[in-house]
């Protein structure tokens, strides 16, 4: 048995390092291959950093430009994928840097009185995908910071320094980030309960 | 704490495999982009072997051009002594030499100048005194180098020393061997102008050379030069904290500034007072380019009744109009951006230096110092907002208009002609006065680059 998965495992890293070597040498049938295989769930990554379908687009063709360009400097000491998921999460910061003068710094005073709601069924009140649509109406800073925090588990640190911005804001921000979530998640479930009621 | 970590990992675990489908167009729109970066990318090679290419034909041209120069430089001295020398530039070789005679071959005059030619094949020496021999070179007899021991001939260039064989062992150094070392010697050499008595550290029959040193053409005597250089430079500056607050400036604008490398380009007026000395002047134009980040924008009002968009740089306070597609803004709010920016210091420099030569030879090193005056000539920032939207303001507060620079350079340089030099030298300018005035800092850029020209005597 173990040496089925091994040969499989075997079989896998060839057929990737084939991949990638055909993507370095710019072979069109490479490259559509490494597409098809990523595309989808790279899409979602993009598609939660942006603000809306249009955004998401942009950075997704940027990022696959930008993983088709520098394939060469793959490693491989860690898997493809999330090597092209870091590229794609690090397109989206620099988007969104870029991006930045068209939000204004967020005054934190507007947030500070939010509840701390302590619910730990309230994510059941809702589906994924309005759990996402929820997430992607966060304003821009929140929405960055807490997509950083807790869905590619990076640092506050390593935030600060991606978005230019401070440790103790990163932190703040991503508080922030929570409460508004909670109470929109709160919101959307009433309305959920008040629409069956109507129905 | 503990009920954010659970929602994160509800959060985590409720969208973590949450799967969208990507646009439906958007391999298409890949497949186009990913042909224009190849034609691009092919572009870019074929632009790199272009320039590879025209730097290679000129340096090929140069080469070339220099060689026939030289040739011809030598060709000429040799055909104003054709007539007094034994050399013959062009007789064929008609037969073989015979082999070396003990019999003198013919006598060098003291006082002659003595050139030869460029000639590759083995010389042999005439038996005939009267007779030149037939290969094209010039050919020194031993008898006239024992019977004229340490001739001297009189010339400007002092080219080649050769020892004279002593009378006691006359008999080794047969002509053959003197012919042929001489020309071992001349062929790709400046003028033959010496012989020397022979001395211990020269046994007898053995020609010993010294350096040859091309002499500079005769007639270069003009007092005024004009020349053309250009210098890819570098540049870095020193910053001095301004203010009296225990904020760090200097080190805050090091951090986030950084110098890009740069050209100038000069024109240089030359007055030699003698052969050694020289006064340069005449222009310099450099651009100080440095690229920056810019953490905030600032607005504030502006002149007018408009407001603005300001952010400091170690070169001054930048200020640029206020676009009215941000989000509303009062003065004192500020825009987190990070922006990337460059800055376009256009300095034009009116130097005065005194220049310092090692011999009036066609190969001199020198040394110039002096100081300049340096004027802003314009000045320009550009800030990219996004990824293709750029603002440029011209706006810079606090830059002084005028200054001055001390400068240090040595080089050397290469007479093609009379009156023709190149040069090439390591240039060093450093302000004495600072950039600005009345900011945060005080700013003293240093420069470093490589002056490489051509002058001309007139």
């Amino acid at each position: 048995m173990r040496s089925i998965i091994s040969k499989d495992n075997h079989v896998a890293e060839d057929k990737e390092l084939k991949l990638i070597r055909g993507c370095i040498a710019w072979k069109r049938d490479a490259q559509n291959a490494l597409y098809e295989r990523y595309a989808d769930r790279m899409f979602t990554v993009c598609y939660r950093y942006s603000r809306n379908r249009e955004d998401a687009e942009d950075t997704f063709h940027e990022g696959f430009m930008k993983v088709y360009q520098n394939i060469k400097s793959f490693r491989r000491q860690g898997s493809l994928e999330g090597w092209i998921r870091r590229i794609m999460v690090r397109t989206a910061i620099e988007k969104f840097r870029r991006q930045a003068h068209l939000y204004a710094m967020s005054r934190l005073e507007d947030h500070h009185e939010l509840p701390h709601d302590a619910d730990h069924d309230l994510l059941d009140r809702i589906s994924a995908d309005e759990l996402l649509t929820l997430i992607r109406q966060l304003p821009p800073v929140y929405k960055m910071v807490f997509n950083l925090y807790v869905i590619e588990g990076y640092k506050h640190r390593e935030i600060a320094e991606q978005l230019g911005i401070t440790e103790g804001t990163s932190k703040s921000n991503l508080s922030d980030a929570r409460a508004i979530l909670k109470r929109k998640i709160k919101a959307e479930a009433a309305a959920g309960v008040a629409m069956y009621h109507e129905g | 704490m503990k009920d954010n970590r659970e929602f994160d990992k509800e959060t985590r675990s409720k969208i973590g495999p949450e799967r969208m489908k990507a646009p439906a167009g958007a391999w298409k729109a890949l497949d186009a982009d990913l042909d224009k970066h190849r034609a691009a990318m092919l572009q870019r090679k074929a632009n790199r072997l272009r320039a590879f290419s025209i730097v290679l034909v000129l340096l090929l041209l140069s080469t070339v051009g220099w060689l026939w120069l030289r040739t011809g430089d030598i060709s000429q001295q040799a055909m104003q002594t054709d007539a007094p020398s034994t050399a013959h530039k062009s007789s064929p070789r008609q037969a073989p030499a015979p082999a070396a005679s003990a019999e003198p071959a013919g006598r060098l005059q003291s006082g002659n100048a003595h050139h030869a030619v460029a000639a590759r094949e083995p010389v042999a020496a005439s038996s005939d005194p009267a007779q030149p021999v037939q290969s094209g070179t010039a050919i020194i007899p031993p008898a006239s180098l024992t019977q004229n021991p340490g001739a001297s001939i009189p010339n400007k260039s002092q080219a080649i020393t050769l020892a004279a064989p002593s009378p006691e062992n006359n008999e080794t150094a047969s002509p053959v061997v003197q012919a042929g070392l001489m020309e071992e010697q001349v062929s790709y050499m400046m003028p033959l102008t010496s012989i020397a008595a022979p001395t211990p550290e020269s046994p007898a029959g053995l020609p010993v050379t010294s350096i040859p040193v091309p002499a500079l053409p005769e007639g270069s005597d003009s007092r005024f030069a004009i020349g053309v250089s250009l210098a890819p430079e570098i540049s870095w500056y020193h910053l001095k904290d301004n203010t009296a607050d225990n904020f760090d400036d200097a080190a805050m604008y090091h951090g986030r500034e950084e110098s890009d490398f740069s050209f100038s380009t000069s024109l240089q007026l030359h007055y030699s007072f003698n052969d050694r000395w020289s006064l340069v002047s005449g222009i310099r134009y450099t651009s100080l380019v440095k690229s920056m980040t810019i953490p905030h924008l600032v607005v504030e009002n502006g002149p007018g009744t408009g407001m603005q968009l300001a952010f400091t740089t170690s070169n001054g306070n930048v200020s640029m109009p206020f676009d009215d597609s941000y989000p509303s803004m009062l003065p004192g709010d500020s825009l987190a951006m990070n922006a990337a920016c460059k800055q376009w210091l256009r300095m034009i420099h009116v130097p005065l230096a005194v220049q310092w030569q090692s011999d009036n030879t066609r190969i001199n090193w020198h040394v110039k110092a002096g100081g300049s005056v340096d004027l802003v000539a314009g000045k320009k920032t550009t800030v990219w907002m996004d990824h293709d939207n750029a603002s440029t303001a011209s706006h810079i507060d606090g830059l002084r208009s005028t200054g001055f620079s001390m400068q240090l350079a040595v080089g050397i340089s290469y007479a093609l002609t009379d009156g023709l030099v190149i040069f090439t030298e390591p240039a060093f300018r450093r302000s004495v006065t600072s950039l600005t005035r009345g900011t945060a800092v005080n700013s003293y850029p240093s420069t470093l680059g490589l002056n490489t020209g051509i002058l001309f005597s007139f």
